[in-house]
């Protein structure tokens, strides 16, 4: 009862309150601009927080953990320019619907998807903290290879029915994901002696390089420019409760994928909203409209990464073990504070835990207004000519990904991803498998030699145990499944229809 | 398609290239048994048996039915795909000189240069408004990403001239 | 335009509480503060705000701003594993302006990747600090002592296994100087980080794990987990029931110490007035209750000693890195 109290507390509190509106404010401005990832709007706060009493410093960063996760969508939406790698699965349909004149659409979709996120997130934290934490521990290292496979398994589907480019395509992103030090025994590879990818080429590069730069390549290519449309895109348009009624499978796979990778470290938002595009694509009664501006494919990733938000705080709080990259920030400011997370934090401080949850509640809701409001004058600001338009993405790509790591080789980076995707799509091979490659490939083959180390080798490992088997059995019977189906047309139709491949 | 061959043949080779580069990969003995060159030789492999699935699939295509082909090319098609592919080139080249550039001129005279630059690309022509453009839009992202966030941008080599034109007139 | 605005209102009211705390620990007295030669000095941090590093040296700067007569200011100079703070605290002058501080990586990354300005290009000015290393297992593992563990490790080779951070780090490094010296050998499966490693020690996927103590203090107290041994000269504070390695008859110590280090030229005024510094901030009450909840170990090296000890360091370092192939003589 008391903690009930705790919670109206921190929704009441004026400080805790602030702290919450301001938090997600920032939070949705910050994660708007592309470069400046969650972890960075966190961090540039965190030294103000010192000075903040516990529960309204952890509810601000918090609050800029939910607003940013939601504020990603908005370029990703709007002028495909993914601002933090989990949106960048929002940007496949996402900014279909925006060439469509549909964008109002999606950034509703987005917006009510992130809420909804948000509230089941937050209930799942607030009720389910203990149960939750168990089922981090479920996941060893032949769990995570084997959930990655099923990430990638997708793959074939992927590749709008050209399975030997989207191979090869994905097979050239897990090149890319190989670059820098070997997670197993740290020795370098193919670094070519840069020491800016001893850590890998950071997927936030890729995504603004496949995504952002290819486009502005592609766009280059345009003969002749026809006046400025003005329509192109629509006011911000909520989804009505029949549309989201519609749409309960990818939201369900979203809550699932996402709090599967909010409990584990080291996956986070972008392999929680990748799988879960996938997953909604395969659970779909019209996947052929996936990659054409498919409401579900925009509102399974963002609901997932606002599910990955607040459930990411669970290994944090009750193990002192942060899910993300994002929550390990929060985890320093519990440190500051002088709370030591870990599985007394809830006995030992219920206030401040408390007074979190309510806060959070706060910040939800502030997003969803917030929403409301700033996403008028954004669409305006999109809507300006052309020139101007694409102009000013480049300024914001070019800082956004300095910001990362203050390095002018980043910038030669993202051209050279770009160049790369510009270069797979004008050669028509699917990027889809390239860019989920990079995402998966180092946790698969990470985990893969973990566990042969675990078992000196041996590979009966991933059928031992019940979750790798689980996972890799459904993984192959959707890779057999439709190769099976497509034997079976074939020989059906003889020579009548012939698939359709160039 | 002769594309399609090509693209196969540019696959094969960068595979070789690959697996070289991983065969040299150290040797750890913290490596485990697959080794830190175990995936990236599969994944060379993978790529070389693909592109040559790829350049078949390519010979096979152009033999059987060359005339139907939905993408077959006429010269004014090539001409066009070559025009666009100059396009792109050019505005990379644009954006190569602004990374060059940035350490020199500092982060916000180079974002104004690459504003002007990239506008008056899009628009075809120097129009008033995309000079004022340029200049309001460097001044806004100084102050979002200098002011604001507090990214510590080059400076170029602003500083350094102003310190020798100041230390110069005692 | 709307959206922009905000963000400065979210930034001032932050900006506002930080002001407060600042004004709240400002309150030292100015007189006894030891001469400095500049007025405010930058200490670069080479991870990001919140990591262990930044809140040591926001700490030390703390302490300073209360000790030495100048304004510390902690700026976080993140990329290529500090090869870029590196960089530009190498570039900076030796006056005191800029200071840099230090972990083993430093030193590592130096090794590593080459960068332009590496940490022989480098001053070491002082020592604060070593981390309390411990080895921890399961509240339910077999294992009471780190002795036990080489024991098992000796019956079967590789039936042990270890989880440790990030691949070819100091907790690798202390893996298998222990399997040379004691002549076993043991699994170690590295991770992204320690709380990943500290998740596989919980759920059983490894037998046991590295780490420093500060950060495990939640699972210990929880008792989750229970500590077998620490790699420090002395039994630590806070565990005074915890044997050391050495006295398990385990001559090993780990050496993860935390610095402050300047440019190559950097003044002795400068050097002169850290060195006088640090000793009376480790008697500061409230950075004492600060470094003592860390378990952090206070291990306090002047200028020359620190300097032997960083050459010392980076020469075991080069030849490790050398011997697992990490590096190209």
């Amino acid at each position: 009862m008391t903690n009930l109290y705790y919670v109206w507390e921190g929704m009441t509190s004026p400080s805790i309150l602030l702290a919450a509106v301001a938090g997600v404010l920032w939070g949705m401005c910050g994660g708007a601009l592309p470069g400046i990832s969650t972890a960075i709007a966190m961090s540039l706060v965190l030294p103000f927080t010192y000075g903040m009493e516990p529960s309204a410093a952890l509810v601000l960063l918090g609050a800029i953990y939910i607003g940013s996760e939601y504020g990603g969508s908005i370029p990703a939406i709007l002028i495909r320019t993914p601002a933090s790698g989990s949106s960048a699965a929002t940007v496949v349909d996402g900014y279909a619907m925006q060439c469509q004149g549909r964008g109002g659409e999606a950034l509703g979709l987005s917006l009510v998807g992130g809420t909804i996120g948000g509230f089941v997130g937050l209930l799942l934290l607030s009720v389910l903290t203990q149960q939750l934490s168990k089922v981090a521990l479920w996941f060893t290292p032949p769990a995570y290879f084997a959930l990655g496979i099923l990430g990638i398994s997708v793959i074939a589907s992927l590749s709008e029915g050209q399975v030997i480019k989207g191979l090869i395509a994905g097979v050239l992103g897990l090149m890319v994901a190989t670059i820098g030090t070997d997670p197993v025994s740290g020795v370098m590879r193919f670094t070519f002696g840069f020491p800016e990818l001893m850590g890998g080429v950071p997927v936030i590069i890729v995504m603004m390089g496949v995504f952002a730069v290819t486009e502005l390549l592609m766009q280059a290519r345009e003969r002749d420019y026809p006046e400025d449309i003005t329509e192109r895109s629509s006011r911000l348009k909520l989804p009505s409760l029949k549309k989201l009624w519609q749409l309960r499978v990818p939201q369900i796979i979203a809550i699932i994928f996402g709090t599967i990778e909010g409990l584990t470290p080291g996956g986070g938002g972008s392999i929680a909203a990748f799988i879960s595009y996938n997953e909604a694509k395969r659970w779909s009664k019209e996947p052929e409209k996936f990659g054409k501006g498919s409401e579900e494919g925009v509102i399974a990733p963002e609901t997932a990464n606002n599910v990955v938000a607040l459930t990411a705080l669970i290994p944090t709080l009750s193990f002192g073990i942060p899910g993300t990259a994002t929550a390990a920030i929060l985890l320093a400011a519990l440190l500051i504070h002088g709370l030591h997370p870990g599985p007394n934090l809830f006995s030992a401080h219920p206030d401040v835990v408390y007074q979190l949850f309510g806060g959070l509640f706060v910040a939800n809701l502030g997003m969803f207004v917030f929403g409301l409001v700033i996403l008028s004058p954004i669409i305006w600001l999109v809507n300006r000519p052309r020139a101007y338009l694409r102009a000013g993405i480049f300024g914001l790509i070019f800082s956004g990904i300095y910001s990362v790591n203050g390095s002018e080789f980043d910038l030669y980076l993202v051209l050279a991803i770009g160049v790369i995707g510009y270069l797979l799509r004008a050669l028509r091979f699917p990027f889809l498998p390239f860019v989920l490659a990079v995402v998966l490939g180092y946790m698969i083959e990470a985990n893969y030699r973990r566990s042969l180390l675990i078992t000196n080798g041996d590979h009966m490992v991933f059928f031992q145990n019940p979750i790798s088997l689980g996972l890799l059995t459904i993984s192959a019977i959707f890779i057999l499944h439709p190769l099976y189906r497509q034997f079976r047309q074939r020989r059906d139709g003889s020579q009548v229809s012939r698939p359709q491949e160039s | 398609m002769p594309t399609q061959i090509i693209s196969g043949v540019v696959l094969v080779a960068l595979a070789g290239i690959y697996w070289f580069q991983a065969d040299v990969i150290p040797k750890s003995p913290m490596s485990g048994s697959v080794g830190a060159d175990g995936l990236p030789k599969l994944l060379a492999f993978a790529l070389g048996g693909l592109s040559l699935l790829l350049i078949a699939q390519g010979v096979l295509s152009r033999s059987s039915s060359p005339p139907a082909d939905i993408f077959e090319e006429t010269e004014a098609d090539r001409v066009t795909e070559r025009r666009g592919h100059l396009m792109a080139a050019a505005l990379l080249v644009v954006t190569i000189l602004y990374t060059v550039l940035l350490p020199y001129v500092g982060y916000t005279v180079a974002m104004g240069l690459l504003l002007i630059t990239v506008g008056v690309f899009y628009n075809r022509r120097l129009t008033l408004g995309i000079g004022m453009f340029a200049v309001i839009g460097a001044v806004v992202f100084h102050l979002i990403f200098i002011t604001l966030l507090g990214v510590r941008m080059p400076e170029g080599i602003w500083p350094d001239l102003f310190a020798a034109l100041h230390t110069s007139r005692p | 335009m709307t959206t922009k605005t905000l963000c400065k209102t979210t930034w001032k009211l932050a900006a506002l509480a930080s002001f407060a705390a600042v004004a709240m620990n400002g309150a030292a007295l100015a007189q006894d503060k030891i001469p400095y030669p500049v007025s405010t000095s930058t200490m670069v941090m080479q991870s990001s705000p919140g990591s262990g590093g930044d809140l040591f040296l926001r700490a030390v700067a703390d302490a300073a701003n209360r000790h030495i007569a100048a304004n510390f200011a902690v700026e976080n100079v993140t990329g290529g594993s500090g090869a870029k703070a590196m960089a530009l605290l190498g570039k900076s002058r030796g006056d005191g302006s800029m200071l840099m501080g230090v972990s083993p990586t430093y030193v590592n990354t130096s090794l590593l990747s080459k960068p332009p300005v590496g940490y022989s290009d480098l001053q070491p000015i002082v020592r604060l600090f070593l981390d309390s290393v411990i080895v921890v297992v399961r509240e339910d593992s077999p294992y009471k002592t780190l002795k036990d563990v080489v024991e098992a490790a000796k019956k079967a080779p590789n039936s042990v296994k270890v989880a440790v951070g990030e691949p070819g780090g100091l907790e690798t490094q202390t893996m298998i100087e222990l399997m040379q010296k004691t002549g076993t050998t043991i699994t170690v499966i590295s991770h992204d980080g320690g709380g990943d490693a500290l998740l596989s020690v919980l759920n059983g996927t490894a037998d046991f794990a590295i780490g420093e103590a500060a950060e495990l203090r939640g699972q210990l107290d929880a008792r989750q987990i229970r500590p077998i041994a620490a790699y420090t000269e002395k039994r630590i504070n806070g565990f005074p029931d915890l044997p050391t390695a050495r006295e398990q008859g385990i001559d090993m110590v780990v050496q993860k110490f935390r610095g402050i280090i300047g440019p190559r030229n950097v003044s002795p005024e400068v050097i002169k007035a850290w060195e006088d510094a640090v000793p009376k901030m480790l008697a500061d009450p409230a950075f004492k209750k600060w470094y003592e909840e860390g378990a952090l170990i206070p291990a306090f090296q002047n200028h020359t000693d620190f300097e032997a000890f960083i050459n010392n360091f980076g020469t075991q370092q080069k030849e490790f890195f050398l011997a697992n192939n990490l590096i190209k003589g």
